[in-house]
């Protein structure tokens, strides 16, 4: 019975949602074809889908460090921003895609390490200090793409749309041209994030250290600076995001940056159990879900379904939830306590 | 001069009651990352039942966005205490779901009719929400430190297994409070739809939900705090908007920071501003046995 | 006259063992007994069976002579028994009034009608605290004083301390007694639960010692002389059992120094000078509580000291922590993954799938560790195959230097066997070994050299039971 409960509570929420869909006039039968066809029926589905998915990778495999380090980074929305405006000021500048790439993984990094240090010598918890900077991040977003940063023509709220050099390079993909060298990217990331935290000392007392502090550091490690370091990584991950989009897909940035995409971020890590290996699967399925119901608004014309992923999300973590309780462990990775503060 | 203090008490009200309700939660040992969902659906709820019926339909409009925040606490109790999931993740998961359900059922009940706020009722009805949260303020400071269920829930937050001595149930004390939050949240977001604007915008919670989060350390998770801190930013808002009225492109870098400035103030507070050890409730997040 | 509270027979076993074995033991009003025993020795669970949370698996206790079942808490609360727990129960975010009346306050009240019951409150403890005073902001001296008046609230017929002196200053300690002393006046049967030998000796009008989970020692205070043989009831703490392991060579003489510290101090332990030999055994015993964890602590580099030097000279150190689940192991990581936390496992700083499990594998074989898999959670193992771990992960390497606190708390006799000789083991091969335990039977087996801690000081005792005995029976009736 123990076994079975994350299954049944799983098809529980499935059912709930289908309910949902049929309350607001998708027969389910309709419903899920139509899904499907919004999130990969063709060129343009599996475009859509990928632009969503390939920035969601980057930030959760970012989310997803953090948390195995026993630090709640909820910032990724910030550092995603952030990531995309200096992505959009340094392929404009020089002109070339790498380095938008490498600013925008900087600028990440930066508005990460900030509540990093905070958090170590401050004791300041990261759960506030990220969701403050990501509130401050939003700000600098409207301001810079209508003041400074803001197109020559001064016409509309972005940036100085990037040169041809500047653009990602690419396989043609249906309209949007989601199939950039983002993916790649994205995917090695995960590859490479995970080898890490699996493989690597330093990420083994990285992960010791979320539970058990001081035996990490009476290995000898400096346990607070690799906390630091880590957390700057996971904000260059999202910061990266940013950055692939702008310079793959939106070739500027403007005020329809991110859109909640941080937060979903912290969704589909948690949807992977932490685990990086799940994390592409994860993404590809909340992205799909966005695409999806977005194609499926369009066309049983119902205004807002879209908004039914955003829900699904929620449900789906919850049904998490309640099964991890089933099966007698605690959600939340290794980590079963607050903030990163001693 | 009299339309500016206007402005900053119409911005404070939302802000001082939704700290105010995640003074009562995180008293009661847990933190509410769901509280900005919460105003949302608290906005819609007033907005769905008053557009379009006049004054008579305030009334019903804000008791519907007070049930609606205990139901949406309720959900939230149930992963945490039955469920024993972590809050900030169970906290997610409702924001989550939240944010879907508002944006969803806005879309499908759109329509043109308009609300009509206090401000365009006469006196003294117009007074209603400013005496309303004042009440309630004071209402939640007299629950939490002169009742015995106040004081139940605050040792449930800081020490369940001294209640649990003393023959309480922290499991039900936190229960309490999540219900109470719910419902100050509920109304919170009801001020957003029925005194600040008349419509309901997706998303118009704008992140107060999170700011109220941060001022719960200064509030010292006290309701007059709650009170204080809310009336204070809320004047750095009124400050912004002013500024923001005035120059158009030219003060953009002041724009920016004006509105920045919340969120820098309140980081900047943190880590200034060691919090006593003692001073947050000591069971905040841990799981009941 | 009947005792107040009586234990007949009781007897509790926790899978197979017995916790509690067979006890018979009487509380009497107007005395003070003590209970004396190290940890795991049952006098925790004797506590909780009097209060009602843990039920006996056969024999069962008696009020004022008439036996009795005491099915919960609320049932022990009426009968009168109290107890002062070693963690208070006390809320530190409330007011000292908050607390006191946290089980019976009234629906809604003014502040100044809650704060005057308090205040009568108090004064009938003779209590001078400001009620509104946050808990937080008193001293552990008053905080404790107010947990016994929470007691007391209750306690009419017996009232329990589990360890009370644990966490007071000398000063704190004497005010406390001086109010035990009154509330024995007062006809109440108290009942200190102490592993502390001297609190016992001076307070106590009675005292029974325990050892794993059976009395066996019981003494009155006597009326002339000395209150107590406190050499026998130290020999009874620690036991009479023969060490099972055969001696140990005695180290070479001009063997290379590896560690040495010289007027080390910290919180509570020092100033004291200690040096140690490659091949030496040092163990450090004593009764719990008077500065060897910290010490321990100190010497491996995760505490401070306060002042003094501290000089280590070894290639490779280990360190046993007490605290097995806290600094010993990290819970949700694999076992061959706690393993390869080992400074030197691999030589470059990442490793493929295989050569974790060719670190991993042989050390945990080499000890022994029972688990379904290398890729099993650390936190799912028992407690002696935890230790297991931990020796693999810290010993494997060959340390020069190891230090080791209380290595075979909490295992089996063939765990504790183990453990020993792998200990012994690595110090024939040229470690220098310096423990710390309370197990007397432990020490003796793996000393070529004793100290006895006594409040943070080293003293040097020949290797033998009645040595230790009489150096300890010494310092607690100074």
């Amino acid at each position: 019975m123990k076994r079975a409960a994350p299954w049944l509570v799983a098809l529980a929420a499935a059912l709930l949602a289908l309910l949902l869909l049929q309350w607001q006039g998708i027969a389910p039968a309709r419903a899920l074809p139509l899904l499907a066809g919004g999130a990969f029926g063709d060129a343009n589905a599996w475009s859509a889908t990928l632009r969503i998915a390939t920035p969601l990778l980057l930030c959760a495999i970012g989310v997803t460090l953090a948390f195995r380090c026993g630090l709640w980074n909820i910032g990724a929305e910030g550092q995603l921003l952030v990531g995309g405006v200096a992505a959009a000021w340094a392929g404009h500048a020089c002109g070339h895609w790498f380095p938008a790439l490498l600013a925008g993984a900087a600028a990440g990094a930066a508005w990460a390490a900030l509540p990093a240090l905070l958090a170590v010598k401050r004791g300041v918890p990261e759960v506030l200090a990220t969701l403050m900077l990501n509130g401050v991040a939003l700000e600098l977003l409207r301001w810079l793409v209508t003041g400074p940063l803001q197109e020559p023509t001064r016409q509309f709220p972005q940036t100085a749309r990037l040169p041809r050099e500047a653009w990602l390079p690419q396989l043609a993909l249906g309209r949007t041209g989601a199939l950039h060298l983002g993916l790649p990217l994205a995917l090695l990331a995960a590859l490479a994030v995970g080898l890490f935290l699996a493989r690597t000392r330093a990420g083994l007392l990285l992960r010791t250290g979320a539970t058990a502090p001081r035996l990490a550091r009476a290995q000898g490690f400096a346990l607070d600076r690799a906390r630091v370091v880590a957390f700057a990584a996971a904000g260059a991950l999202a910061g990266l995001a940013g950055a692939v989009d702008v310079a793959g897909v939106a070739r500027a940035a403007d005020r329809s940056l991110a859109q909640g995409l941080g937060y979903a971020a912290v969704a589909a890590a948690l949807l992977a159990g932490l685990r990086c290996a799940w994390l592409p699967a994860a993404a590809l399925l909340l992205a799909a879900l966005q695409s999806g119901t977005s194609a499926l608004q369009w066309a049983a014309n119902l205004p807002g379904i879209d908004r039914f992923g955003l829900l699904l999300q929620g449900l789906a973590i919850a049904a998490l939830l309640v099964a991890a309780r089933f099966a007698g462990r605690s959600e939340g990775g290794e980590r079963t306590e607050g903030s990163a503060a001693p | 001069m009299s339309d500016l203090l206007a402005q900053w008490l119409r911005l404070a009200l939302p802000l001082v009651l939704a700290t105010a309700s995640e003074v009562v939660a995180e008293r009661a040992g847990v933190v509410n990352l769901a509280l900005e969902g919460m105003l949302l659906a608290g906005a819609l709820a007033a907005w769905l039942v008053a557009a379009g019926g006049g004054a008579a339909a305030l009334g019903p409009a804000l008791l519907v966005a007070l049930l609606t925040g205990v139901v949406l606490a309720l959900l939230l109790a149930l992963l945490v205490i039955p469920g024993r999931a972590h809050p900030l993740v169970a906290g997610s998961a409702l924001h989550f779901g939240c944010l879907g359900a508002t944006g969803l059922l806005f879309e499908r009940m759109k329509g043109s009719a308009s609300v009509t706020t206090f401000g365009e009722l006469a006196a003294p009805w117009r007074w209603l929400p400013w005496i309303g949260a004042a009440l309630l303020v004071a209402a939640t400071f007299l629950f939490l430190e002169r009742t015995r269920a106040g004081l139940r829930l605050r040792a449930a937050g800081d020490h369940p297994e001294a209640l649990r001595a003393a023959g309480g149930s922290p499991a039900r004390s936190r229960l309490l409070g999540l219900l109470v939050a719910g419902a100050l949240a509920g109304l919170a977001g009801a001020s957003l739809t029925t005194v600040l604007t008349g419509a309901f915008v997706e998303g118009m919670s704008s992140g107060r939900g999170f700011l109220a989060l941060a001022l719960v350390l200064f509030a010292r998770w006290r309701a007059s705090g709650a009170l204080l801190a809310g009336l204070f930013v809320a004047a750095l808002f009124t400050l912004e908007l002013r500024l923001g009225a005035d120059a158009a492109g030219t003060h953009g870098f002041a724009v920016f920071a004006l509105r920045a400035l919340p969120y820098v103030a309140t980081i900047a507070a943190l880590a200034l501003v060691r919090v006593e050890p003692g001073r947050a409730p000591g069971a905040l997040n841990e799981p009941l046995d | 006259m009947s005792a107040a509270l009586a234990f007949r027979g009781a007897t509790k076993r926790y899978g197979g063992r017995a916790v509690v074995d067979g006890v018979d033991l009487e509380l009497h009003g107007g005395e003070i007994h003590a209970l004396l025993g190290e940890n795991g020795a049952g006098k925790t669970t004797l506590a909780r069976m009097a209060l009602g949370l843990v039920p006996p698996d056969a024999g069962g206790l008696a009020i004022d002579g008439v036996a009795t079942a005491i099915p919960d808490a609320a049932a022990a609360a009426r009968l009168g028994i109290g107890m002062v727990h070693q963690h208070f129960a006390l809320a530190e975010g409330l007011t000292v009034a908050e607390n006191l009346l946290l089980a019976d306050a009234p629906r809604a009240w003014r502040r100044r009608d809650f704060e005057a019951r308090a205040k009568e409150r108090l004064a009938a403890r003779a209590l001078d605290l400001d009620p509104a005073r946050r808990v937080g902001l008193l001293p552990v001296g008053l905080r404790q004083r107010l947990e016994i008046a929470k007691a007391l609230d209750h306690a009419r017929r017996v009232l329990l301390l589990d360890e009370p002196t644990a966490v007071l200053t000398p000063a704190e300690g004497e005010a406390l007694f001086e109010q035990l002393r009154s509330l024995r006046a007062s006809g109440l049967a108290i009942a200190l639960i102490t592993h502390r030998l001297d609190d016992a000796l001076r307070l106590a009008d009675r005292v029974t010692v325990l050892r794993a989970g059976r009395v066996v020692h019981a003494a009155a205070r006597a009326r002339a002389g000395p209150a107590y043989d406190a050499a026998a009831i130290v020999r009874a703490l620690f036991g009479d059992a023969p060490a099972s392991l055969p001696p140990a060579p005695p180290p070479p003489r001009d063997a290379a120094v590896r560690l040495v510290a010289s007027g080390l101090a910290g919180d509570r332990f020092g100033p004291l000078d200690l040096e140690l030999r490659a091949g030496e055994r040092v163990v450090i015993t004593g009764v719990d509580g008077h500065g060897q964890g910290e010490l321990l602590e100190t010497l491996a580099g995760i505490e401070r000291p306060r002042a003094g030097g501290l000089a280590i000279t070894a290639a490779r150190r280990a360190f046993i922590a007490g605290d097995r689940r806290r600094a010993g192991l990290a819970l949700p990581l694999s076992i061959a993954e706690n393993v390869a936390l080992a400074r030197g496992a691999f030589a470059r700083p990442w490793f493929t799938r295989r050569e974790l499990h060719a670190v991993a594998a042989p050390r945990l074989a080499r000890f022994d560790v029972r688990a379904r898999g290398p890729a099993q959670p650390a936190g799912e193992l028992s407690g002696g195959n935890q230790q297991r771990v931990v020796l693999a992960r810290e010993l494997a390497a060959e340390p020069e230097l190891i230090l080791a606190e209380h290595p075979t708390r909490g295992l089996d006799l063939q765990a504790s066997a183990f453990v020993q000789g792998e200990l012994l083991a690595a110090a024939a091969r040229g470690a220098a070994l310096l423990v710390a335990t309370t197990d007397l039977d432990e020490a003796l087996a793996l000393a070529s050299r004793l100290l006895v801690i006594v409040r943070g000081r080293l003293h040097p005792c020949a290797t033998t039971r009645e040595a230790v005995a009489d150096r300890l029976a010494q310092e607690a009736t100074r």
